[in-house]
């Protein structure tokens, strides 16, 4: 049992240890990407961040550089694909904001832009505050508090501690519930990836999921569209403005 | 100097040449067996001998035939003279009739060699034995119109001349243009044909033609591919001799003639456009092609605010200049500048276009500082060299000095207004990368809902659950503790006891009682799990009562207690320690009796 426990062990620290190794590398591709995009030399920075990317690590900070330099390639959609995709891990960085309405400027559909409810606004809001693991974490300690104090409650002899450690218990259980449920919707929000951007020169957008039926509408390269389902490699995309309609999945890039 | 005598000796040579020389013409180079042909020398300039060459396979029928001219034109003398034969073919094939030799001026110089072909039978024999006889056949063989063009294999942008030119043997009586060629994915510039409609004699396989330019177009193509010039047609009037209806005497004297109408269409050709290579693509070059040269002067480098300056940039070359887009210099964005005065000079001509543009700027300074104008490259692709070329103007610093009227910047008495600007955006870009802070994780890998996240969810839970559990098993303990106690009292007190009755055969009276009463204490402090210190005499009663012990029997003991207790200062003498002794058993044992 002993030994069962010390091999465990060791293999956590391994793995650990090849993990750090392994970020330490792509940490030092992504600098050199940095340094190549400052010379100018735009297609070896892309080469590195790609890398970087393409081996499942990523950051907000670096989608923000690999968008900017698809856009100083003059790739628009990769451009808004990553700076969206950057968006997303980090809702309030200015940069990024700058950069993404810098690259939508190019855009050649201009699509009014429908205003979200207050409510699903403000949700939105709070949900980005944090990270979903910095949910996680203020939802894992409070629920320790809670359970802590439950203890408390239940061991204590005195009837005014008692109290108190009961009301306490209760607010906590309701922040563990509200931190979590922030996370996770957090967490489903980035992981649904229920937004694309249109790829191709332009598409037009069918009636139903085949090519032969007619077109309704045609949206051009860097297009931010909402993807609503998807059959058959044919998804069901809906415009800002409200207008939905079926695409072939090449075509676009979800995120 | 070597070098000039030689050159000069052969521009005298070279200019000798072109007055002199021997052309050698046929009247027809495709001759059935049996006919005859006549074969024409021409000799320009002064004539020495003549030496024609052997006529092999030719029966010659006449000549040699002489003829002599003299033509005075604006004082220049031309001679020529004309030697003539008429020769008719042995048998059939092709033949070359090797070039007559002349001496001129005391040089050696021989004509152009003829090919003529001799067809068995007469071609006209031919002709009407196939299909019936085609008269415009005949035309199509004296009058066509020939697409020449200066290159077939071109880059983008580069310059080709094309000329339609018309050949032709026969008198026009009147001509029109059909339909002039559109010259799709190329841009085009006319060369202009003033002047030059005269016809010119040109020697086609050896038959002589008048040849006339109709149209000459410079043409760069736009795109590459494969890019068709399309055909130029003609409608003509020609006279032709009629044999046919030579009715009266005169016209069989002077011949007659009828006018026939005959359109005549150009071949088309292909060229073939290849892209300008990508390979070492300058980021300056905005698809100049050709040969440029670019040049700029500057009036003044030190002016006062306010004081104009002129910058003039000078783009000469053979290309499409007019093509030229005004070059997109970098002016310092505190200069006022105004769009450049823009002067085209272009000739366009059998050699290309060519010319010159000039650019000239007017820049005022505002502002009194140091700034560079900086250089302005332009870049263009040479098609001859095969490369990507870049000219540069130089860098100009220009140095302003503030004006008389210029406020400075430092206020020398301290209450002038400045008029304040909003801070001018130049351009717009994108923001710069981030420098670091990739806090690089692996996509898709969260702590939330993560195996470690849902641990520390439970293990809390299980921990609380751990604690209650403990916590009944201490509480179960604690009570047992108090049984034990309880158990134990008996065994305790008779432990004390035996220590008493070692005091009583000892006859230690004082230790005997202080055994006796803690045997008494402590077994009632067990037995009722009261502490000694709060074990009174009264609680004592309390508690005997709650058990059910008789008064008689309390009284017993609490007066057994007094004694222990006063025997500890002074000898007892109403109790025997034998009968405390006894009594202390009976009491024990009936206590111990009602607990249970």
């Amino acid at each position: 049992m002993k030994k069962q426990l010390i091999l465990l062990l060791f293999f956590t620290t391994l793995v650990l240890d090849s993990e750090a190794k392994d970020n330490e590398y792509y940490y030092s591709l992504a600098l050199q990407g940095n340094e190549q995009y400052t010379a100018g030399n735009y297609d070896s920075a892309l080469t590195l961040y790609s890398k970087v990317v393409n081996s499942d690590f990523a950051s907000a900070n670096l989608f923000y550089n690999l968008g900017s330099t698809y856009f100083k390639l003059n790739q628009l959609a990769p451009s808004i694909y990553y700076l969206e995709k950057a968006q997303k891990l980090a809702p309030f960085d200015k940069d990024i904001a700058f950069n993404l309405s810098m690259a939508n400027d190019q855009i050649s559909d201009r699509i009014k832009d429908v205003p979200t409810p207050i409510l699903g606004k403000s949700a939105a809001f709070i949900r980005n505050l944090l990270s979903i693991d910095a949910w996680a974490i203020l939802g894992t300690l409070s629920f320790m508090l809670f359970i802590s104090l439950i203890g408390f409650y239940l061991l204590s002899n005195s009837i005014s501690l008692k109290k108190m450690a009961f009301f306490l218990s209760i607010g906590f259980l309701l922040a563990t519930i509200g931190t979590l449920t922030l996370g996770f919707s957090a967490l489903n929000y980035v992981q649904s990836e229920n937004q694309a951007i249109v790829f191709s020169g332009s598409l037009s957008v069918k009636s139903e999921p085949k090519q032969s039926s007619s077109d309704l509408f045609i949206v051009h390269e860097g297009t931010r569209v909402s993807v609503l389902e998807e059959v058959n490699n044919w998804v069901r995309i809906s415009l800002p403005d409200g207008n939905e309609g079926w695409a072939p999945l090449e075509e676009l890039k979800r995120y | 100097m070597r070098q000039l005598i030689l050159i000069a000796i052969l521009l005298a040579t070279t200019a000798h040449i072109f007055g002199q020389k021997v052309s050698c013409t046929v009247n027809r180079n495709q001759v059935g067996v049996g006919e005859h042909f006549k074969i024409t020398y021409t000799i320009e300039g002064q004539a020495g001998t003549f030496v024609p060459p052997a006529f092999n396979n030719f029966r010659v029928l006449s000549g040699p035939n002489q003829s002599q001219s003299t033509s005075i034109v604006n004082g220049t003398v031309t001679n020529s003279s004309t030697v003539s034969y008429v020769l008719r073919p042995v048998k059939a094939g092709s033949y070359t009739i090797a070039g007559a030799k002349a001496q001129i001026g005391g040089k050696n110089i021989s004509s152009n060699p003829v090919t003529i072909t001799i067809v068995k039978g007469s071609p006209k024999k031919a002709q009407q034995q196939g299909k019936p006889k085609q008269p415009g056949n005949d035309i199509k063989d004296n009058v066509f119109i020939k697409l020449l063009v200066s290159k077939r294999n071109s880059y983008v942008g580069e310059q080709i001349i094309a000329t339609y030119k018309i050949y032709t043997r026969l008198s026009i009586v009147d001509n029109a243009i059909e339909k002039l060629p559109s010259f799709n994915g190329f841009y085009s510039q006319d060369i202009d044909q003033t002047g030059q409609g005269n016809l010119k004699p040109e020697i086609v396989n050896g038959v002589q033609f008048n040849t006339a330019i109709i149209k000459q177009v410079v043409i760069s193509p736009q795109r590459s591919g494969d890019l068709i010039l399309e055909p130029l047609s003609m409608d003509l009037v020609l006279r032709i001799q009629d044999t046919k209806r030579a009715r009266s005497v005169f016209d069989q004297f002077f011949g007659s003639y009828k006018d026939v109408r005959h359109k005549a269409v150009s071949n088309s050709v292909t060229i073939k456009v290849k892209k300008l290579p990508s390979t070492g693509k300058p980021l300056s070059f905005y698809g100049a092609v050709g040969v440029f040269n670019i040049q700029s002067s500057i009036d003044k480098q030190e002016v006062k605010t306010n004081e104009a300056i002129n910058l003039k940039i000078v783009l000469k070359g053979k290309g499409s200049v007019k093509l030229l887009k005004d070059p997109k210099l970098d002016f310092p964005p505190d200069f006022e500048v105004y769009d450049p005065k823009e002067n085209t000079n272009i000739t366009t001509s059998a050699a290309g276009v060519e010319g010159i543009k000039t650019f000239e700027y007017l820049i005022i300074p505002r502002h009194s500082g140091e700034f560079i104008i900086p250089a302005y490259s332009f870049s263009y692709y040479n098609p001859i060299r095969k490369k990507y070329i870049t000219s540069s103007t130089p860098e100009y610093k220009i140095n302003v000095l503030r004006g008389e009227n210029e406020p400075a910047n430092a206020s020398n008495n301290g209450s002038r207004v400045v008029s304040k600007k909003d801070v001018a955006l130049i351009g717009s870009d994108i923001r710069y990368i981030k420098p670091n802070g990739f806090n690089l994780k692996e996509t898709n890998s969260f702590y939330l809902g993560s195996v470690l996240f849902w641990i520390l969810m439970t293990v809390p839970f299980l921990v609380l659950c751990l604690l209650l559990l403990v916590r009944k098993r201490i509480l179960a303990a604690q009570k047992d503790v108090v049984g034990m106690r309880k158990r134990k009292a008996r065994k305790l007190a008779s432990k004390h006891l035996k220590a008493a009755e070692i005091h009583l055969q000892n006859n230690e009276s004082s230790k005997f009682y202080e055994e006796v009463f803690r045997s008494v204490y402590g077994f009632l402090s067990n037995k009722f799990n009261i502490p000694v210190a709060e074990l009174k005499k009264e609680r004592i009663e309390q508690e005997l009562k709650k058990i059910g012990v008789s008064e008689a029997k309390i009284k017993d003991l609490i007066s057994i207690l007094n004694a222990c207790e006063m025997a500890r200062y002074a000898p007892v003498s109403d109790l025997s320690e034998q009968q405390v002794y006894d009594q202390v058993e009976g009491l024990i044992e009936t206590i111990e009796g009602g607990t249970k």
